[in-house]
């Protein structure tokens, strides 16, 4: 008997967080490059409010993030993203 | 072959024909900059993500040039100064056939291809 630590199911220090499943990789590592127009395709990689999903998130190799965030940028340039969303002005 | 992207936005307001002027005019200013439009396609009439001067739509068109900076540059001076063009956004690209090919895969494709008339 007597292993170190006792069975129990709960670890320490976690308490009852609930852990979010990560999407572990992105269909964007495949691409070669990435398209500033393709609004449809870059909306999945904005928040509601129009910021750019971190990689932690979109599980988006360091390549890929950086191509993405130029286009997000570009498109952003050039009126086919936002730049935030739901501001409203308090005048 | 190497050269620019340059995507216009056009006042909502331009009729067919005013465009297409435009277009030309823009054409031969940069032909008689030693440069040379490759390709003209037009995305169409969308809804612009943010107002550009107090307008709400716009009229998106693609010019590819070949790889010639003084006419890319007169180019965007007289955009300066043309109320028609509202924005703009010039790229590099490695190569404008493919940009080209790209873009019209992306419209049939049907995921871009909404143009907006309200």
């Amino acid at each position: 008997m007597a292993r170190g630590r006792s069975a129990s199911p709960r670890r320490r220090g976690l308490g009852n967080r609930v852990i979010i499943p990560r999407r572990k990789t992105s269909a964007l590592n495949k691409l070669t490059e990435i398209p500033y127009k393709d609004v449809e395709l870059l909306r999945g990689y904005i928040t509601e409010r129009g910021r750019i999903l971190p990689r932690r998130i979109s599980g988006n190799t360091a390549t890929t993030q950086r191509a993405l965030r130029e286009a997000i940028k570009r498109a952003r340039n050039i009126a086919l993203l936002s730049f935030s969303e739901g501001y409203v002005n308090q005048d | 072959m190497q050269g620019y992207e340059s995507i216009l936005i056009l006042d909502p307001e331009a009729s067919e024909e005013a465009q297409k002027e435009l277009i030309e005019k823009y054409k031969s200013l940069i032909g008689s900059n030693g440069g040379q439009v490759v390709h003209h396609t037009v995305w169409g009439r969308r809804k612009l993500a943010y107002e550009v001067n107090k307008r709400e739509y716009g009229i998106y068109h693609l010019l590819y040039l070949d790889k010639s900076p003084q006419a890319l540059r007169a180019m965007e001076n007289s955009f300066r100064i043309d109320e028609s063009v509202i924005k703009w956004m010039s790229v590099a690209v490695d190569d404008v056939d493919k940009e080209l090919q790209a873009f019209q895969k992306l419209m049939s494709d049907g995921s871009i291809a909404q143009t907006l008339t309200e």
